[in-house]
């Protein structure tokens, strides 16, 4: 069973007065009352520092729609261009967010980004207010560098996994799943807190040309990238339901024409 | 230099539509509501019937008219005759299967036609569902034994009905057939929710009802046989059309279950911010608002009842609560319920 | 009583939840917060949108009626604040419900009883609102009580079937929020037929405590499921 679950309608923490108290995600202060309630059902955590001056309180629980919050990296995909910012989709059916044509490295009026509807992006998201339009940056904000940021190629694959494990996988410096994964292929990886993972193994999925394909060693190689990068989607993908322990059978599993 | 702030103020029908929440808890902090009515205080309810004679081209056979305020509902009952099986359904016993209800169409005047709206849609279906589980409406009432038109010798028609004769034997094959009742109710300047003021209205208008009598036209004397199929009259039926009596003095009331007939009422719970000083108090306490009306207290009421009680006050017919807003405990509950049945004795 | 929860049955909305209570197999998607059409947006609060489906044909009144009252319930159970500008879609389909059964044809209509499907529909409505991470203020659960004619106390019908709707004097449905696992608020009372205000307030204190039971036994459990489930790979 799960320890400390809270559903909505639990109380949680008697004093705020003397601590310092942060809430984050699951945790809803009622502006009225100034009560502090639990607005949806997952694991409570409570973190006093030593001193007992400070708590942060957050629930951690599994969605499916991510709500953009300031300075989570995400993959987007552009939809569209309005002005000198391009529309960006995060997910299907959400409120589309705004990136600006001056929020690339070194662009200026004349040193525009060159981006087409339909390609997808890695980004921060820099400003996050539900009341107004949200915005992303592909600028690493301390360096003003790319840092990472900017235009994911062609040669991998998207594909979608619950919100909770994308920031598993992005945030837990030891989870084992990148790592085991990385016992099978060589891969490139970009995990957006909402909910998508771009992933290329080798050198990722090529277009081949119908007419030199064949035989050819090339061809072979890109297939071979190819059905890796599915496999490992495959993967990371079945990861969510099952146990750590069965991780090496999965894994398996899903390399076995390997 | 000082930078001057002024005070905007509006005069209390802006702040209405700007602040509607704070225009309204000001005023109940006053001890008044925007309509300037007590806070139990109905509106002025005034009922007449039987003033309507056609709708829409159909004849009506009940109607009334009420107005609540500001608010007039006008309510027609139209007929509609449909062919039953026979003597299946009318020998239940006394349980939800024989009784029946009549179909409202609620239509609110806003100036403009089109789709019905989801109000009023809801509203019908209420009225609908509620006539239905009060057991106002037995399915036999609505029973309609057709008599039959006979020609005389003498060539003109003469209409018998079942009962009065020896002549039942005529009446053994007649189909059976039974009214349905449409309500049409209109509303115009709609000023709070409607379901009470709808359901009097209805209900009114139901009493007021009287059914005719219908007859079939014996056929007989005007049976055309195509000549293609002459020697096959397996086919052969009459075409009995059901023909309503126009004679008013074989008219009847529709019989409704008249102690199970309630009276509606409808209320708003809100709770009323006190604007005590000492800030920490939150000594807020639920207000029970009779027949909400206006756009701030209609839109900033959460909490809304319907009570529906029957007019020696013994039982209730029909509550619907919708909390929410305000905390409706029991004690609200029964206040509420003590307000109706007070003014259900009144009207 | 039987009270069959699965979750996460939909793999393309946002929460989804299956409910079977007996009588009545109800599903249940939630899609949201995303972008509404330009006449929902409200500027400082989430809309929601409701569509009940029936479990044979198509919508009717008698559908828009339960969306009705399953938005009054739900529009002040979401803290509709969080979500300023966006859209929450809930589709309610019922799939097996007893009004469909229709024995011989005669005057279906009076059996038309909404208060089984008003009940499933509101208690499926809470999981699939969990599963979709949608912000809560209280949790919920409703209950149906019928009481027969001439019944004393302990004769009242919890979550009746259609037959005990039939021979039953009135019906309610009552919605209670739960707090703590206490029944704290009224939500909704749907109260049809003949009764007394004593039957009225037993009704509901029964239904209190048949919602506290509701919530402790079968919500808590199926939730701790789900999120056990949710957190599987965990170690």
């Amino acid at each position: 069973m799960v320890s400390n679950l809270v559903i909505p309608g639990d109380s949680i923490l008697k004093d705020t007065k003397t601590t310092k108290t942060t809430i984050g995600p699951g945790i809803y202060k009622n502006p009225q009352t100034q009560e502090i309630i639990p607005a949806s059902a997952g694991i409570l955590n409570v973190k006093t520092n030593k001193q007992n001056t400070n708590t942060v309180i957050f629930t951690d629980s599994n969605s499916k729609r991510y709500i953009p919050q300031t300075n989570d990296f995400v993959i987007g995909i552009i939809v569209g261009v309005f002005g000198e910012s391009y529309k960006v989709q995060l997910q299907y059916f959400s409120t589309s967010v705004q990136l600006s044509m001056m929020a690339f490295p070194n662009a200026s009026k004349k040193n525009r980004p060159n981006l087409k509807t339909g390609q997808a992006v890695y980004a921060r998201v820099s400003q996050a207010i539900p009341e107004i339009d949200t915005e992303l940056e592909c600028i690493d904000p301390i360096t003003g560098k790319e840092g990472g940021f900017g235009l994911l190629d062609e040669s991998g694959y998207i594909f979608n996994i619950n919100l909770n494990f994308a920031r598993e996988l992005l945030f837990n410096q030891s989870s084992i799943f990148l790592e085991k994964l990385s016992t099978k292929c060589k891969f490139e990886i970009a995990i957006g807190i909402n909910g998508k993972v771009w992933l290329k193994c080798g050198d990722g999925i090529k277009q081949t040309n119908e007419a030199e394909d064949d035989e050819n060693e090339k061809t072979s190689d890109s297939a071979r990238d190819l059905k890796a990068t599915l496999a490992a989607c495959r993967f990371l993908t079945r990861c969510q339901h099952i146990n750590p322990s069965q991780v090496d059978i999965e894994l398996k599993e899903a390399f076995k024409h390997f | 230099m000082t930078n001057e702030f002024h005070q905007i103020s509006f005069p209390p029908s802006v702040l209405d539509r700007l602040a509607p929440d704070i225009s309204l808890q000001r005023h109940l902090n006053l001890g008044l509501r925007p309509c300037l009515r007590n806070f139990n205080e109905f509106k002025p309810l005034d009922v007449s019937t039987g003033n309507l004679q056609e709708l829409e081209g159909n004849s009506t056979v009940g109607s009334s008219i009420v107005k609540n305020g500001n608010t007039t509902v006008i309510c027609g009952i139209t007929l509609g005759v449909i062919e039953t099986p026979k003597s299946s359904i009318f020998e239940s016993t006394d349980s939800e299967a024989s009784y029946t209800s009549v179909y409202p169409v609620v239509e609110i005047s806003r100036g403009r036609s089109g789709a019905p709206t989801d109000e009023e849609m809801i509203l019908s279906q209420k009225l609908y569902e509620t006539i239905l589980h009060s057991k106002i409406i037995t399915t036999k009432s609505l029973e309609a034994n057709p008599g039959m038109a006979i020609a005389n010798d003498d060539g003109n028609l003469e209409i018998i009905y079942p009962g009065s004769e020896e002549t039942s034997e005529i009446f053994n094959n007649i189909k059976c057939y039974s009214f349905v009742l449409y309500a049409h109710l209109k509303v115009f300047s709609r000023s709070g929710p409607l379901f009470d003021v709808c359901h009097t209205s209805l209900i009114n208008a139901l009493k007021n009802t009287k059914l005719p009598k219908v007859y079939v036209q014996d056929s007989f004397n005007n049976i055309k046989v195509p000549i293609r199929s002459r020697g096959n009259f397996g086919h052969l039926s009459k075409s009995n059309d059901v023909l309503i009596d126009g004679n008013e003095s074989l008219m009847y009331d529709l019989p409704l279950n008249h102690d199970q007939i309630g009276f509606a009422s409808s209320f708003g719970i809100i709770e009323l911010e006190s604007n005590s000083t000492n800030n920490m108090d939150v000594d807020s306490k639920s207000v029970i608002l009779a027949d909400l009306e206006g756009d701030s207290e209609e839109s900033e009421c959460l909490s809304k009842a319907n009570i529906i009680i029957n007019k020696d006050n013994s039982h209730m017919k029909h509550v619907s609560i919708i909390g929410g807003g305000a905390n409706v405990n029991i004690e609200t509950i029964k206040k509420c319920i003590q307000i109706a049945k007070l003014r259900s004795m009144n009207v | 009583m039987t009270f069959d929860v699965k979750t996460s049955v939909l793999s393309r909305v946002d929460g989804s939840a299956e409910l079977f209570t007996g009588t009545t197999k109800v599903i249940t998607s939630v899609t949201g917060p995303i972008e509404p059409k330009i006449r929902q947006e409200l500027p400082n609060l989430a809309s929601l949108e409701i569509i009940v489906r029936p479990s044979v044909g198509v919508s009717t009144t008698r559908e828009k009626a339960l969306e009705d009252k399953l938005r009054s319930i739900l529009q002040s159970i979401i803290i509709r604040y969080k979500y300023p500008r966006q859209l929450i879609q809930i589709v309610v389909q019922f799939l097996i419900t007893e009004n469909n059964i229709n024995d011989n044809g005669s005057n279906q209509h009076n059996k038309d009883f909404t208060l089984t499907e008003l009940n499933a529909a509101i208690n499926c409505c809470y999981f699939a609102l969990i599963d979709a991470n949608i912000a809560l203020y209280n949790s919920f659960s409703s209950t149906s009580i019928s009481i027969p004619s001439d019944a004393k106390k302990e004769e009242y019908h919890i979550n009746p079937n259609m037959d005990k709707l039939i021979d039953s004097e009135s019906h309610h449905v009552i919605c209670f929020s739960l707090k703590d696992g206490n029944a704290a608020n009224l939500l909704l009372l749907e109260s049809h037929g003949k009764f007394t205000e004593d039957q009225l307030l037993l009704v509901i204190s029964k239904a209190g405590s048949e919602c506290e039971t509701i919530h402790n036994t079968y919500q808590r459990k199926y939730i701790a499921n789900k999120v056990e489930n949710d957190f599987i790979w965990k170690s």
